[in-house]
């Protein structure tokens, strides 16, 4: 479980970060849909480092699931994942876990760590 | 004699003397029989059944089974002239290198030379075998001509190809008996007897050597054969029978002296839709999930373990292949979503394909065939299969599976789901390759191996066998022409004994 993202961050600065990291999804050639971001994005929170996950449902469905399954362990959290992200398009991080052997397992589907966090992210935000 | 002969037409009392005896007529026992044409050697070939199949003949080969659920004995193999390429797939690819070492995290592992000897004998048996050209590390041609393969990037899973016996129309590939009939009759120093059961090995008193064979047909005649040297090369199920049930002299059986004949039984078990492979770019080249023509062959591509990736991760071989396009659930197509947009990918033209696979077990003492009280027509006991399938076996190979979705994802190709977790969902998709392996190993060493290096049983001086029954592992490849090449190494061997 990923825990600790409801008290720790606060909203207006996440916020603000958000814009600038939509451009950079864009930049990076992402499949990133801002419409959806803004409408489906939920109270508080991770969202600058979802920016790259496209759409919002997909996301979490898999979220849930790495969620239920324990794909995901409860030490992983946002600030670890946003060291790892950095100033990177999302793409390359995967790529990175993956060459570098960070995949785990989601209800058999195989997936870069960073993805089944953001992903676990995006559920319990939802 | 004329080169085919029917054995129920030999008088009972009968005693035939030549040099060298061929028990079976299946791919071993003819590639051996082919390989003495022409030799001032006389051959007389022992095949029990006739050129077809015949359901009497068939029932000699009835046994039970416990264990986990596997092909019936009288299934797994037919019983004429042609043995396992009676019905054989034609799927044929080199063992690897690694298949012959000796593998800390395999047991019993280790032949007792590497693939260099029978690197020399490959041409020769794809040759008999009717592949194509012995090109096994892929062809340009065939990707100029079907285009790239998948792009896997560093790791353990690699593009690898098999080859396949040719196929005439609609029939099945080179079946031995049937295609080298012809040949066979064309061999002026060999007979070849049909519907002739050798019943017994008989060996001389003090142990050392066969002093003779029983034969007996199922129309009540029985003869002898007198022979300086003997190959038995009738498969890794009915070799342990004779083995075992020559028990004149050697109380336990021939070549028992350790209790190692029937044990280690080995086949490729067969598990289908292991899992899905979506390839983001829209459909693979048709060489994956289907046989494609070119530059000679018939080929497939598969996706091997590597050498490296085996002694790295301790796993055992596999060959993965393509099967069927399929159609993912919605998490299924969530998952791919998510994943094509976070990778940067267009995911409007992904793919998705069922993977199957064959495996190659660990060995398993314990996996054997032993005789029971039951007895053929013949007089012969009957065998039992107890067969085997670790946990373990299906550990590894996920883990193989788990590396190839890591490659597939760290070259942005596409992902994997592995579709089998627990045992029971392994088992409900299992078939298996019928490769009947390693009942009588091959080792240096008597107390480990039935055979020596030379295929020789141990302690008898002119006792041989043939056949993947002396593989001590089983590796993942098919069998047949593996066998095939290791047939014409004895066959060098044998020519040197004669010389």
């Amino acid at each position: 479980m990923i825990e600790g993202w409801k008290d720790g961050v606060s909203r207006r600065p996440l916020l603000a970060i958000l814009g600038a990291v939509v451009g950079l999804g864009a930049a990076g050639g992402g499949a990133y849909e801002f419409s959806k971001l803004i409408g489906r994005r939920v109270s508080g929170g991770p969202g600058d480092l979802l920016t790259g996950l496209g759409d919002r449902e997909s996301a979490v469905q898999v979220g849930k699931a790495a969620l239920a399954d324990g794909t995901i362990a409860s030490a992983n959290d946002r600030e670890r994942l946003r060291r790892r992200l950095g100033q990177r398009p999302l793409s390359e991080v995967l790529v990175e876990d993956a060459v570098q052997g960070r995949v785990v397992e989601t209800q058999g589907w195989v997936l870069p760590l960073t993805l089944a966090q953001l992903c676990a992210l995006t559920a319990k935000a939802s | 004699m004329s080169a085919f002969s029917d054995a129920r037409n030999i008088p009972s009392g009968t005693i035939l003397d030549t040099d060298l005896a061929i028990i079976g007529g299946g791919p071993a026992g003819i590639t051996l029989a082919m390989s003495f044409a022409g030799k001032p050697i006389r051959i007389l070939m022992l095949e029990g059944g006739g050129t077809s199949f015949d359901e009497k003949t068939q029932s000699l080969y009835d046994g039970t089974q416990t264990g986990v659920p596997y092909t019936p004995l009288n299934a797994t193999r037919q019983h004429y002239l042609g043995g396992g390429t009676n019905h054989w797939g034609g799927w044929c690819r080199p063992l690897d290198k690694s298949d012959f070492e000796k593998r800390s995290w395999v047991p019993y592992s280790g032949w007792p030379f590497g693939r260099e000897a029978l690197d020399p004998y490959y041409p020769r048996a794809a040759a008999l075998v009717e592949a194509g050209p012995f090109d096994f590390s892929g062809n340009q041609q065939w990707v100029d001509k079907y285009g790239a393969p998948l792009t896997l990037g560093a790791g353990g899973i690699y593009n690898s190809w098999f080859q396949f016996s040719k196929m005439r129309g609609s029939q099945l590939p080179t079946n031995f008996g049937e295609r080298y009939a012809a040949d066979l009759k064309k061999i002026s120093n060999l007979s070849a007897l049909l519907h002739a059961n050798v019943t017994n090995i008989a060996l001389a008193p003090d142990g050392k050597s066969v002093d003779h064979l029983d034969v007996a047909t199922l129309a009540g005649g029985k003869f002898t054969v007198k022979a300086k040297h003997v190959v038995l090369a009738t498969g890794g199920i009915e070799n342990v029978r004779l083995l075992l049930a020559s028990n004149g002299v050697m109380k336990t059986g021939i070549g028992n002296g350790t209790d190692l004949v029937g044990r280690f039984f080995m086949d490729n078990p067969i598990p289908r839709q292991t899992a899905k492979l979506v390839s983001f770019d829209g459909p693979i080249a048709p060489y994956y999930p289907s046989n494609q023509h070119g530059d000679g062959a018939i080929f497939r591509a598969t996706l091997a373990v590597s050498d490296e990736y085996k002694r790295t991760s301790h796993v055992m071989g596999s060959l993965t292949t393509v099967e069927n396009r399929v159609e993912l659930d919605d998490f299924g197509r969530a998952v791919v979503a998510t994943t094509t947009s976070a990778l940067g990918m267009d995911a409007s033209n992904a793919t998705t394909y069922a993977l199957g696979c064959g495996m190659e077990l660990k060995p398993d003492p314990d996996r054997r065939l032993t005789l029971t009280s039951e007895r053929d027509a013949l007089g012969m006991p009957r065998l039992n299969l107890h067969m085997t399938i670790s946990d373990e076996d299906f550990a590894l190979y996920r883990q193989t599976m788990k590396e190839l979705g890591r490659q597939l994802l760290a070259t942005r190709t596409g992902m994997i789901h592995l579709d089998r977790s627990s045992r029971a969902s392994w088992m409900e998709t299992m078939d298996w390759g019928n490769h009947h392996v390693g009942t009588t190993r091959m080792h240096s060493d008597p107390k480990r191996g039935v055979v020596d290096a030379d295929l020789k049983v141990h302690g008898i001086g002119n006792l041989f066998i043939a056949g993947s029954s002396t593989f001590p592992t089983c590796g993942a490849s098919n069998p047949t022409m593996n066998l095939v090449a290791l047939t014409l190494r004895l066959a060098d061997h044998l020519k040197g004994l004669f010389a």
